[in-house]
């Protein structure tokens, strides 16, 4: 799902839920595209900026604009990636 | 609609409506328990991905439907805090014979615990 009305179109939005958003401390941010142009990268990020995520990063998968991401999947401008820790619905 | 999904904040209810076309209608209620590894709970605060939540549970149901073919499907998954004993999980599937809906809601509910972004995050 992209965001129409994002003013900074060569940016990526990050979102966090439940374990992820804890250990990050935060439940969204906005990262430039080239920064995390795919899923390599966009943990090399990550787990500079919250090391709490370091241990959680093989049990969190990815999605792009609500479909899980495969590994070698690049992302886009406009792109909604999130953190999706184990879930635990029902 | 053959399918309906629903992500709500607040109690649940089966949908009621006549369909004469299903001999079968199976319904699964997931209900909150008052234990949580061994400790009494009053109830458990649940958060979801929206609009991935949705879209994973539609992809599912047209994905089990193509083996297990069905009328209709109906899930709603209850968000924010569900107190112990109501049901944080209503599916209901219609076919025309109970294998197909049977099968249906017990492969729908695996893979709901495995692919929907739906999560508990706490007990009180």
């Amino acid at each position: 799902m992209r965001f129409e009305d994002d003013p900074h179109p060569m940016m990526i939005r990050i979102l966090f839920f439940a374990k992820a958003r804890e250990a990050a401390a935060t439940d969204e941010i906005l990262l430039p595209l080239e920064s995390a142009p795919d899923s390599s990268r966009l943990w090399d990020y990550l787990v500079v900026q919250f090391p709490q995520l370091a241990a959680m990063r093989d049990s969190i998968r990815l999605s792009r604009n609500s479909q899980f991401v495969q590994d070698t999947e690049g992302f886009a401008a406009g792109d909604e990636i999130a953190l999706i820790p184990p879930v635990s619905g029902g | 609609m053959a399918i309906d999904v629903q992500i709500l904040s607040e109690a649940l209810h089966w949908p009621e409506r006549l369909d004469s076309q299903s001999g079968a209608v199976v319904r699964f209620t997931g209900v909150v328990r008052d234990k949580e590894d061994g400790r009494s709970i009053s109830g458990l605060d649940y958060e979801a991905y929206r609009t991935m939540a949705e879209l994973q549970i539609r992809q599912i149901l047209e994905e089990i439907r193509r083996e297990h073919f069905f009328h209709e499907a109906v899930v709603l998954h209850r968000i924010g805090f569900v107190p112990a004993g109501e049901a944080a999980v209503l599916v209901e599937v219609r076919s025309s014979h109970r294998g197909e809906a049977f099968d249906a809601v017990r492969i729908f509910m695996e893979r709901l615990k495995q692919d929907v972004p739906i999560w508990k995050i706490g007990a009180k």
